[in-house]
């Protein structure tokens, strides 16, 4: 399903503090369906902060405070994420996110696949397995893994654990994907692939990054926004 | 600093660690010395046949078997009774706890680390009393009343070491299973508790070491000097510590000393194999909680 030209995120008079500490100041704007929008700025801006604002993954740092309006695209429908009946769990499988630093958990690598699917209650192992197959087989990882699935994930390379990350992000078929800076970390042939495997996710998802290369979001992004002093510009 | 200065704070950072293997190495190798002479088949079994004895055909009179079976009974129900309370505690005040609240059981938490145990033990005592006189005749003081009063002593051990192990749990951590749709008990039953088992089980360490050495608390509510092995929860018992404690005090000829003596390094020897006993289970419960999902 190709939603050309559909809105997937708007964002209305939104702010948000830490403390008393501004890092938004009525912040408006929209981003496209299946395009690949990032936001630059230099760090300490907030950037990270902007990215967890869409999945309100921001709600587990203390003092933290949002005011203001986001919605999003979900299952064909404009979605308030803030609405109090907008169930957590739920939200956080439509957008997906991988962090900078990867972040695999302490099991074998078929564990960490399969583990947003058990989360999610499935239990039906060959419907796992096929999942686990398809989504490591999308982020360019199934051949460098199959062999050795049972092995602790932390014992992939950087790039590796990273494309792991994304696998994971999308085993549970997410309709938004958050990169906050998904190559910062790693060398040019890792960031290479990982870049590749961006500019393929955007046929099945709309993907927002964050980043400070300005060499990869030209090579990446289909829109870009800047955020200074706790604004959001076009560039 | 000058160079005098650095060297006197290496050479007094050592002597410190020195002292305390020194201590450590003078309490073992002194009990060593004096009991291990008294430990024997006699000292533990008495009379009766060790066979009979742990098969429990024939009871022990004069030996230290009915003392090491209550001894081992009374940890293992206290912490028992204590873990869940613990554990859940511990989880509200590292995950759930805020602003007021928080504090206020913080300060409880501590409170009850301060109260003395003789006190513990005078509450049990005054509890067993009560019991008696309100609910039933058959209750005195005795092996359940002993273990419950000990686990309020050893709570605020698990309740602090549980909250600090979830605390300490870097943020990034504690995001990667919730960005992924986890809920927040999925959370933490899935990531942060296995997260924080080790520390959880220093706690749990600690605990049993209180309850195995406590002599205050169970001599106001329930150890007697000669009950043999303990018939039932309500029942009296013995215990090594409290053995250790009157032998030491009303000892008559110089075997019976030696018997105490025994007796303590047989506590330190149940203590250690508690211990390693709880590091296994803790490595189970790290397959089983890591690798079930």
């Amino acid at each position: 399903m190709v939603e050309e030209d559909k809105i997937k995120i708007e964002i209305e008079n939104l702010s948000f503090f830490y403390g008393e500490h501004r890092i938004f100041h009525d912040v408006s704007t929209k981003m496209m369906a299946n395009k690949i929008t990032a936001v630059v700025g230099p760090s300490g801006q907030g950037k990270s902060t902007f990215l967890m604002i869409m999945n309100r993954l921001w709600e587990n740092i203390p003092q933290a405070r949002l005011e203001g309006h986001v919605h999003i695209l979900l299952k064909n429908r404009m979605t308030d994420i803030y609405a109090r009946d907008v169930s957590l769990p739920d939200l956080r499988r439509s957008v997906g996110m991988v962090f900078q630093k990867s972040n695999p958990l302490p099991m074998s690598i078929y564990k960490n696949m399969a583990f947003p699917l058990k989360l999610a209650g499935i239990k039906n192992q060959a419907q796992i397995e096929e999942k686990v197959e398809a989504a490591l087989r999308d982020a360019f990882l199934w051949n460098e893994v199959k062999d050795r699935l049972s092995h602790d994930a932390r014992s992939l390379s950087g790039g590796q654990q990273q494309r792991l990350c994304i696998a994971r992000a999308l085993i549970i078929g997410p309709e938004l994907m958050l990169l906050d800076e998904p190559t910062s970390s790693l060398d040019a042939r890792a960031a290479a692939i990982i870049e590749e495997l961006i500019l393929l996710l955007k046929k099945r998802c709309t993907v927002f990054l964050v980043s400070h290369h300005m060499e990869q979001i030209a090579r990446l992004a289909d829109t870009v926004m800047a955020l200074e002093d706790g604004k959001i510009k076009p560039v | 600093m000058n160079r005098l200065g650095e060297i006197s704070v290496t050479f007094f950072s050592w002597l410190c660690a020195l002292s305390l293997v020194a201590a450590l190495g003078t309490v073992f190798v002194f009990l060593l010395f004096k009991g291990l002479g008294g430990m024997n088949l006699q000292t533990i079994f008495g009379d009766t046949n060790a066979w009979d004895a742990l098969t429990l055909r024939k009871a022990v009179f004069n030996g230290l078997f009915p003392a090491i079976v209550g001894t081992i009974l009374l940890v293992i129900i206290s912490v028992v009774m204590a873990l869940p309370v613990g554990l859940a505690a511990g989880i509200y005040l590292a995950e759930y706890g805020t602003g007021r609240a928080k504090n206020i059981f913080s300060l409880f938490c501590d409170i009850l680390a301060g109260v003395p145990s003789i006190l513990v033990g005078l509450f049990g005592f005054s509890l067993s009393i009560f019991l008696h006189k309100y609910i039933s005749q058959n209750i005195y003081p005795c092996l359940l009343i002993s273990a419950a009063s000990l686990s309020f002593l050893v709570l605020p051990y698990l309740i602090r070491t549980t909250q600090i192990a979830l605390e300490q749990i870097p943020s990034e951590d504690r995001l990667t299973a919730l960005a992924l749709g986890a809920g927040r008990l999925q959370n933490i039953f899935y990531v942060l508790i296995p997260r924080a088992l080790s520390g959880i089980v220093s706690g749990v360490i600690l605990s049993i070491g209180r309850c195995a050495e406590d002599t205050a608390v169970i001599m106001l509510t329930g150890v007697v000097a000669m009950a043999g092995l303990p018939q039932s929860m309500l029942a009296k018992y013995e215990a090594l510590p409290f053995f250790i404690y009157y032998i030491s005090s009303q000892y008559t000829d110089m075997q019976e000393l030696q018997m105490g003596y025994a007796a303590a390094i047989i506590l330190v020897g149940i203590c250690a194999v508690l211990f390693v006993a709880a590091f296994f289970i803790k490595n189970r419960l790290v397959e089983r909680m890591l690798f079930r999902i």
